[in-house]
């Protein structure tokens, strides 16, 4: 979920998605940068993502990953699963 | 399956076949973010050194997350199969001996199989080539065995009254002679009535086919024939103009109107027609004589019949059953009619599937074929057990292998796979050698089956389908299953810290635990004897028949086949067999020469019915010959003489009958002069008796029979020239067919054929089950020696240490190669008792094609047994040489 949202502003390189995360949470959340290649490719193969080689901004060579229509669909219904959840555990939690 | 797993699985299939691009795309995108992250460190003032180091580590080991991604992007199985394949091929070719040995065995037993399934294919389960063949029927009479076979008036009957359930059609095979500028030439033909092709519903290529308004006699526009694409191709070099021109069959003009799409046979599944012709053409064609017209007297034609839709067949066939009686008893069927010795009254119409339509040689091989797929079975059964024992004494030798790859943490499931795949690149290897090997044993086996004498032979359509490559592949896997999966098993079931502490030479005795190659070997000796037993019982049987007397003399005899009947000069035909018999005559060695209607074991069959004054109608068979014919055949005449030329005037009414003709007609005696009569009115004055002689069959006791005169029948039949020579007969086939080929140029090529060759054809079915059943027999005894042999040499090898100490302690030499010959004596003895048992119980499959001899003789069981024993025991010699050869000082000091 947290790639795919990284992902809704525009194209990304994998560096980029772990920077774009752990930036946006404040450093809080600490990607695990290897585990991040293999989420992205499993969800390049469902079709969530489509990858594409390009030129990156200091000149190199590399695989941007961008969301597909279906990703961007998948992420709706994530995002509003996640709403929910999050408020019932804060429902729970504030009734104590 | 969802859009998204088939997208997946294209991914991951993909990346097997681009492996290398994919890693190289993975090592970029991996190196690219390691070298970002240096530079980020690298700018917080890091040394290099450093950022290189913190780079890593914050990444976490980029092996193990590569290997992650690979795993997404591949297929596993598909690629742990492909390395198993790999390590199989390397095993195997580290052993050739081995692999040569497994793959000869299994692409003999595979080849074997496929060729009999060929056959068995073709003749037994291929359907006809037109749309929906399930809906197709085929009628026949009941409860003849024989009743694929109508009258004229029944079949018009049929079709007229059956039109409610379905759309009948008769159908008849003839050969016909098509004239050509430069001659004549005899082409397969099939007369169809105006049914068949809207029934059988395949579109001509090109014009039309024949309709119900061009079967009817005496069509104003002339008659027509659709010939076939083969035909079109061969003869009219495919030209599209041929529709409307015509043809000359047998003397009468047809008019070609459609061209018959390339698969196209028909019904009959033993031919191959060239030409279609409609069924009311029949009279032109066989003119002078009728089966049309002779109606009742004649049954000629095959029915077949396209249900209605909504129709099934059971309701079809219920129909026809209840309406037979008005066949039977319909009011021109005379009365006294007889099919097949039942009476009228007993006979019914029945329909039965038709889906691969007619077949004579399915009646005649349906039960020999059946019977040798489940032999040929058996053999492969044989081969698999003898290559599951072999695979055995290997998994042993190689015990120490699966232990260090099961103590370097292989799962058990892992490895029998790899055993498995092994197992199934030998069975693929024996299959890819089998398949073309089956497709050019077919070839020869179909002349066993169906000899190939011109047009009139037989074709059967053994075309590769998708069935045989079905069967041929199902076969590969389950003799994978059947040779590998006991073996994997077991070599994977092993203690494997007491394997790698074993080593490989230390003493293990006699090694009681290896039972499985024991009880596999006694099977495949006992299936071996099964095969051997039937093949000695088959082989006597045959030996019986050949010994049977005939009562003529086949060897020197020459048969000669000419249709003089649409020669030119049809009032001149007494004169035509006269002067062709005397240049017969005059050819060098020849002794006689004759001519009659039937010759005898052909399966022409000619009946009539015969009374005696004051007597019932007795079934007799009829023959019409020419003069000297006994003398030719080497028939001896009991009483009387036999015909001479003056005979064969039509004027003199006189008949000559055999010694079952004579008990059944005159049981007091007093037949020579008697006169017997087939019409009622005309006497036939018997002058002379002659001996029993086969009529269509060796098998079946002589059947009563009556011989006239040639002259008596000269209109309607058309006679074979007979021919007798004390020399050799081969150089005389080609002699005899010239010379009456130069003498009559107008007339086709005569078919000249021994007699010994007529006599093998009608034994066929029983021949071709006797050379097969024996070659199988040879096969498996080979297959169990090279497995006997194969086990025992292994086993040997690895008890040189004990022999060693046997031979320290005082155990003579005799002594040891006894201890190596009892092993294999106890498995071929055990093995006979087993297939003696097994053979006694399944003795009943062979019955029926046994002759003169009891299914259980004992002689040929003995023969079996005695047989297996000795390959046994020759399979023991070497190995028992070589254990005595054992030096007991080099043997212990090798522990």
């Amino acid at each position: 979920m947290l790639i795919l949202r990284a992902l809704e502003t525009g194209a990304l390189h994998g560096y980029g998605v772990a920077e774009w995360i752990h930036g946006r949470s404040h450093d809080v959340l600490q990607v695990d940068e290897g585990a991040l290649y293999p989420a992205l490719h499993r969800l390049e193969i469902r079709g969530l993502l489509i990858a594409e080689w390009g030129t990156s901004e200091n000149n190199r060579k590399a695989k941007y990953y961008q969301l597909t229509s279906t990703g961007r669909r998948h992420l709706q219904s994530e995002r509003e699963r996640w709403t929910r959840l999050a408020a019932a555990v804060g429902f729970v939690m504030a009734g104590a | 399956m969802s859009r998204a797993s088939v997208r997946e699985w294209f991914y991951r299939a993909a990346g097997l076949f681009r492996r290398r691009q994919r890693e190289q795309e993975l090592a970029d995108e991996l190196e690219f973010h390691l070298a970002l992250k240096k530079q980020s460190y690298a700018a917080h003032g890091e040394t290099h050194a450093n950022a290189d180091r913190r780079a890593y580590k914050d990444f976490g080991g980029l092996d193990r997350w590569k290997e992650c991604c690979r795993d997404i992007g591949t297929l596993r199985l598909v690629e742990d199969m492909m390395r198993d394949l790999r390590l199989a091929v390397r095993m195997l070719r580290k052993s050739p001996v081995f692999t040569v040995i497994a793959v000869t065995t299994l692409a003999a037993a595979i080849g074997a199989n496929t060729t009999i399934f060929s056959l068995m294919n073709a003749v037994l389960l291929k359907s006809v080539a037109a749309p929906r063949p399930d809906r197709l029927a085929l009628l026949r009479i009941q409860p003849s065995s024989y009743g694929y076979v109508f009258s004229y008036p029944w079949f018009r009957r049929i079709e007229k009254d059956a039109a409610g359930v379905m759309q009948t059609f008769g159908f008849a095979s003839r050969s016909v002679q098509f004239r050509r500028v430069d001659g004549v030439e005899k082409i397969p033909c099939q007369l169809v009535s105006g049914g068949f092709f809207p029934a059988m519903q395949v579109s001509p290529k090109l014009g039309r086919y024949i309709s119900t308004e061009d079967d009817r006699p005496g069509t104003p526009d002339g008659l027509v024939a659709v010939i076939s694409s083969e035909f079109w191709r061969a003869r009219f070099g495919e030209n599209p103009r041929i529709l409307g021109s015509k043809i000359i069959l047998n003397q009468t003009v047809f008019t070609v109107v459609g061209v018959m799409p390339d698969s196209f046979r028909g019904m009959d599944r033993d031919q191959r027609p060239a030409v279609f012709l409609p069924l009311e053409s029949e009279p032109a064609l066989d003119a002078p004589f009728s089966n049309i017209a002779a109606g009742y007297q004649m049954w000629w034609m095959r029915i077949g019949g396209r249900l209605k839709d909504g129709i099934s067949l059971q309701q079809a066939a219920a129909f026809l059953k209840a309406h037979s009686s008005v066949l039977t008893h319909g009011d021109d069927t005379p009365a006294s009619l007889q099919f097949d010795g039942y009476k009228l009254s007993d006979l019914y119409i029945s329909a039965e599937a038709g889906l691969t339509g007619y077949s004579y040689i399915r009646l005649e091989f349906a039960k020999p074929l059946v019977t040798l797929m489940v032999l040929v079975g058996l053999v492969l059964f044989v081969a698999c057990l003898n290559l599951a024992t072999l695979l055995i004494a290997r998994a042993a030798a190689r015990r120490r292998e699966i232990a260090t790859r099961f103590a370097l943490g292989a799962s058990r499931v892992r490895l029998v796979r790899q055993l498995l795949t092994e197992c199934l690149l030998l069975c693929a290897s024996g299959m890819a050698i089998g398949l073309p090997a089956a497709l050019f044993l077919t070839r020869a086996l179909i002349v066993l089956l169906a000899p190939q004498h011109g047009a009139d032979s037989a074709q059967l359509d053994i075309s590769l389908d998708w069935r045989l490559f079905a069967f041929t592949a199902a076969t590969a896997v389950l003799a994978t299953i059947v040779t590998g999966v006991a073996p994997a098993l077991r070599s994977t079931n092993r203690n494997l810290e007491s394997s790698l502490r074993e080593g490989s030479t230390a003493i293990r005795g006699a090694d009681r635990r290896h039972w499985w190659p024991r009880i596999l070997l006694t099977s495949e000796v006992a299936v071996a004897l099964m095969l051997v037993t039937g093949a000695s019982l088959l082989g006597y049987s045959f030996l019986k028949l050949h010994q049977m007397p005939l009562g003529f003399e086949p060897a020197g005899l020459l048969h000669l086949t000419i249709d003089a009947r649409h020669m030119n000069h049809q009032a001149a035909l007494p004169e035509f067999y006269r002067q062709a018999t005397e240049r017969l005559k005059a050819l060098p060695g020849v002794s006689d020469a004759t001519f009659s209607q039937v010759v005898p074991l052909s399966n022409s069959v000619f009946q009539s019915g015969v009374t005696v004054p004051g007597g019932n109608e007795q079934p007799i068979w009829v023959n019409a010959v020419g003069p000297d014919y006994f003398a030719t055949m080497r028939t001896k005449v009991l009483d009387g003489r036999e015909f001479r030329w003056p005979d064969m005037d039509p004027a003199r009414h006189i008949v000559i009958l055999n010694a079952s003709a004579v008990k059944l007609l005159f049981p007091s005696g007093g037949a020579l002069g008697n006169h017997v009569f087939t019409d009622g009115k005309t006497p036939l004055e018997v002058i002379g008796i002659v001996e029993d002689a086969k009529y269509s069959s060796v098998r079946e006791a002589t059947p009563p029979t009556m011989y006239m005169t040639s002259g008596s029948q000269m209109e309607k039949a058309s006679f074979l020239f007979l021919v007798r020579t004390n020399g050799p007969v081969t150089p005389l086939v080609r002699a005899a067919s010239d010379a009456i080929h130069k003498m009559f140029p107008e007339l086709p090529q005569p078919v000249a054929v021994t007699m010994a060759d007529t006599l093998n054809e009608s034994l066929a079915s029983e021949r071709i089950l006797t050379i097969l059943a024996s070659f199988f027999g040879v096969l498996a005894l080979l297959i169990t020696g090279v497995g006997l042999y194969g086990t025992l040499a292994y086993m040997t090898e690895r008890r040189t240490g004990e022999f060693g100490i046997r031979l320290a302690l005082g155990a003579s030499r005799r002594e040891i190669a006894s201890l190596v010959c009892a092993e294999n004596g106890a498995i071929a003895l055990a093995g006979s008792v087993t297939g003696v048992a097994a053979s006694w119980m399944a003795s009943k499959l062979i019955a029926s094609f046994l002759f003169g001899i009891t299914p259980r003789n004992p002689l040929a069981f003995g023969a079996a047994v005695l047989l297996l024993l000795t390959v046994g025991t020759a399979a023991s010699l070497l190995p028992a040489l070589k254990a005595t050869r054992v030096d007991a000082l080099s043997a212990i000091r090798h522990e």
